[in-house]
């Protein structure tokens, strides 16, 4: 009886059987990183929120602060406060492209930033517009390059949406090479969302989702 | 003459040995795949911007209310000029800090400068007191005024249609005939065949399938909260 027993026991599993185990193993590892996931779902959405934000206030002055585009109702508030607080003397901004739905009675997006930054108190010559027509991030860090080709300026900050510092920069590193490690990124907040808490509204999660989606296209190179 | 179970045993040991065979296996499968996707990604493209559309063929409605910009309005003076609506209602969208400091208009006056601008008479105007914050604020009162017997078209581009449609259904809880109408505008920038040529196409499907997406995993728009100038100077410098 006990012999039987251990040359039951010496009798090696079947590989089929063996993978079988395998795979029952990882569809368990599987299922309680799912239910970990759930279970702390709200601190791994905030920490990819917080992720995506590297951008800081500014600590000392700046001789130029760029205001990328795509998000005049917060970003040029931003830069404005950089301006009133004296951190800087000028505001760079870019030139959206337009596009056929827009609707803001035929004005450009260049216009309305550069209106808004003078209804905040920023005088006309202390704004400057890129000459460049930009469409998308990668092309406003060119058209900044060729800027500060020419201009030369010592410390630069560029604002943009708290979802969006990261991203940029990434841009900014792979365009400027390790010149960007000087640039100071600020965060602008946004209406509606915040870092700690996008995924409890349907806009927050559409923004959340798009960053993602373009921060891996901008990881993987595609874009 | 070779014999058979010698042949055999040389067979075996030429072929490859069997983690080696699952692994072509794998890589062959892969490949396919690849393969299959190459020759499919067009149709699997087309797929996802069917998907984002879904609006209802042209026929004549009482009232008009355009949810996208001026081509909106061209659509609308067109109908109105064939007889095909009577009114368009305006409404305005509650003023963001921009329209407050004065540098753009609001929602409605922009609104009545692009009917004025197409050509649409005053008379056929009509418009909403209350701002509206969310959009499904403005599809409420469309299926409220659908329900009074109004019948009502929705002019948008056909990129959100589907998006719009769905939220209706969930406004009139499946009741179609009191969804109003979902009338789709061509946007002459993105091909719905070839959207994916275009860097502004991509960009365009890509949001509006993560729209769909957030609006399928949460419930409805939570109102929005504005954030005030103290939040930009704590943002902007560090104190």
């Amino acid at each position: 009886m006990n012999e039987s027993a251990q040359s039951q026991a010496k009798v090696p599993v079947p590989p089929v059987r063996r993978r079988r185990w395998r795979w029952q193993w990882f569809a368990m590892f599987a299922a309680l990183c799912v239910i970990g996931a759930g279970w702390n779902r709200d601190f791994l959405l905030r920490s990819w929120g917080e992720f995506l934000d590297v951008g800081r206030p500014l600590t000392e002055p700046v001789d130029v602060v760029f205001v990328l585009g795509g998000g005049f109702e917060t970003r040029p508030f931003v830069a404005a406060e950089v301006y009133r607080g004296g951190y800087t003397r000028k505001i760079l901004i870019s030139q959206p492209a337009r596009h056929s739905m827009d609707f803001l009675g035929g004005r450009s997006e260049a216009d309305v930033t550069r209106q808004i930054l003078e209804r905040q108190g920023v005088p006309p010559e202390a704004i400057e517009s890129l000459p460049l027509e930009v469409d998308s991030t990668v092309s406003e860090v060119a058209a900044l390059r060729k800027y500060l080709e020419e201009s030369r300026p010592a410390r630069v900050a560029v604002v943009t949406s708290n979802y969006h510092t990261r991203r940029t920069r990434i841009l900014l590193k792979r365009v400027l090479g390790s010149s960007a490690n000087e640039i100071r990124i600020i965060s602008a907040p946004v209406d509606g969302f915040a870092p700690h808490d996008w995924w409890q509204s349907q806009r927050g999660m559409s923004t959340y989702f798009l960053e993602t989606l373009k921060l891996m296209t901008v990881l993987l190179n595609l874009g | 003459m070779v014999d058979p179970s010698e042949s055999a045993e040389l067979a075996a040991a030429d072929s490859p040995s069997p983690p080696r065979r699952r692994l072509w296996r794998y890589m062959l499968t892969v490949l396919l795949v690849l393969a299959a996707f190459w020759c499919g990604y067009p149709a699997l493209l087309r797929m996802v911007s069917r998907s984002l559309t879904q609006v209802d063929p042209l026929q004549s409605v009482k009232t008009l209310i355009v949810l996208d910009g001026e081509r909106g309005f061209q659509f609308a003076a067109d109908q109105l000029q064939q007889g095909q609506a009577e009114t368009l209602l305006l409404y305005d969208k509650v003023h963001s800090r921009v329209v407050e400091l004065g540098v753009i208009p609001s929602h409605l006056e922009l609104s009545r400068q692009a009917a004025a601008k197409t050509g649409i008479p005053a008379e056929s105007l009509r418009e909403i007191s209350e701002p509206v914050d969310r959009i499904d604020d403005l599809l409420k009162i469309a299926v409220d005024r659908q329900a009074e017997g109004d019948r009502v078209g929705l002019v948008m581009t056909r990129w959100r249609s589907a998006l719009i449609r769905r939220n209706l259904q969930k406004l009139t809880q499946g009741n179609e005939s009191q969804r109003p109408l979902v009338f789709g505008l061509d946007d002459p920038e993105v091909d719905p065949e070839n959207w994916w040529r275009t860097r502004h196409g991509v960009r365009l499907v890509c949001d509006q399938w993560m729209r769909a997406w957030a609006a399928w995993l949460s419930g409805d728009e939570r109102p929005t909260i504005m954030r005030t100038a103290n939040d930009f100077r704590k943002a902007a410098i560090a104190e």
